[in-house]
């Protein structure tokens, strides 16, 4: 099996990539929850399919108890980059939907799971667009969102998902970025998963970006 | 110190006097803090300050957090200050807090990815002369706008 890995550069400017991109979802969040997001520092590394559950379990804003609703959209571009994003709601974060948007009657089920896939679709075309326009000058194509899990225990369905028989990768490229709201307690997680494949052609895209600061 | 007891809403009055002050200084030293997280940023940054700043002598320090920023800031003065928002241990806003609430005032303009509306009006209530967003490639040109009109270049 072949070690892959990003040089410490490559981490820093993709760090910074990163960031940007998580600056304009986080531009877009706040205006449709119409609130002001606390933004954290993005978590990048490459991991082994054999760690990824603990990793994930590691990284997250939430505890491996907490029951959490995740949500899956997959992603590429004619760079031949390819891979997923996860998305993770808790449950509490789930309840106060109608509250954060000031609504007089609560949603039901229907519609809050109708309204994660909204913020699934939004972050992660946000976050994405940006990392493939900065890296490769051209926009990402998506699939639509999809509901994943339902008030599942973190430990559990990260365990369930991550099998390591499951994934047809050893590596991948994972970005942890998680938003919170400063007046309720929003919260969530977006992991995004770059292919195995497409390390190389992240790590060479960098490494063009790097020169400019030479 | 050239201006570090004069907060900006006074000091945009004052632009004939200090652009003369630093005019008729330019062999004087010139300090800045640059609060940044991205080892690439303040590396970028420093390259470009020091193309741009017509001082003789740039004393430039650097923190990688908001945590040593506070460090550097409630032991030194500095002409100027970048802060980022968006770092461990603490964050800008954070900077901007302790700072006001000990009363330390300083010359700070924030550079960050933090895009969101309410952003900039935060930091300013806090305290911050102005709000630029990062953007890649490094785009100098807004704080060589904001150093022109507070009369440093």
């Amino acid at each position: 099996m072949k070690q892959v890995q990003l040089t410490e550069d490559q981490y820093e400017m993709l760090q910074e990539i990163v960031n940007l991109a998580m600056g304009q979802a986080g531009h877009d969040l706040a205006i449709i929850l119409k609130s002001f997001v606390d933004l954290s520092v993005p978590e990048i590394l490459v991991v082994e399919a054999e760690h990824v559950a603990d990793k994930i379990l590691q990284e997250s804003v939430f505890s491996e108890k907490e029951h959490v609703n995740l949500f899956r959209q997959t992603f590429y571009n004619t760079a031949f980059v390819e891979g997923e994003a996860i998305v993770l709601f808790d449950n509490e974060t789930r309840q106060q939907f109608s509250e954060i948007l000031g609504l007089s009657d609560k949603m039901d089920a229907v519609e809050e799971i109708d309204f994660m896939l909204e913020l699934t679709n939004l972050m992660v075309g946000a976050c994405l667009n940006n990392i493939s326009t900065q890296l490769f000058s051209r926009a990402m194509t998506f699939s639509s969102p999809e509901l994943l899990s339902e008030n599942s225990q973190l430990g559990n369905i990260a365990y369930d998902i991550f099998k390591r028989r499951n994934l047809k990768w050893d590596y991948t490229l994972l970005s942890k970025i998680t938003f919170k709201l400063k007046e309720s307690s929003f919260k969530s997680d977006l992991l995004i998963f770059i292919s195995q494949e497409a390390i190389n052609a992240v790590g060479e895209a960098l490494d063009k970006l790097l020169a400019e600061y030479e | 110190m050239l201006f570090d007891s004069i907060h900006f809403e006074m000091l945009k009055y004052f632009d004939i006097f200090v652009i003369s002050l630093f005019k008729g200084n330019n062999t004087m030293a010139f300090s800045i803090l640059l609060v940044d997280d991205s080892k690439l940023i303040r590396k970028g940054i420093a390259k470009e300050l020091s193309n741009i700043l017509a001082c003789e002598t740039l004393n430039l320090t650097e923190a990688v957090n908001g945590k040593e920023a506070l460090e550097h800031l409630f032991t030194s003065s500095f002409d100027l200050v970048l802060l980022d928002l968006t770092m461990p241990e603490k964050n800008g806003y954070e900077v901007l807090e302790a700072l006001k609430e000990k009363g330390i005032r300083a010359n700070i303009i924030v550079l960050t990815a933090d895009i969101q509306p309410e952003a900039e009006k935060i930091v300013k209530k806090l305290g911050a002369l102005a709000y630029i967003k990062k953007e890649r490639p490094l785009n100098m040109k807004p704080l060589q706008d904001i150093l022109t009109r507070i009369g440093i270049l």
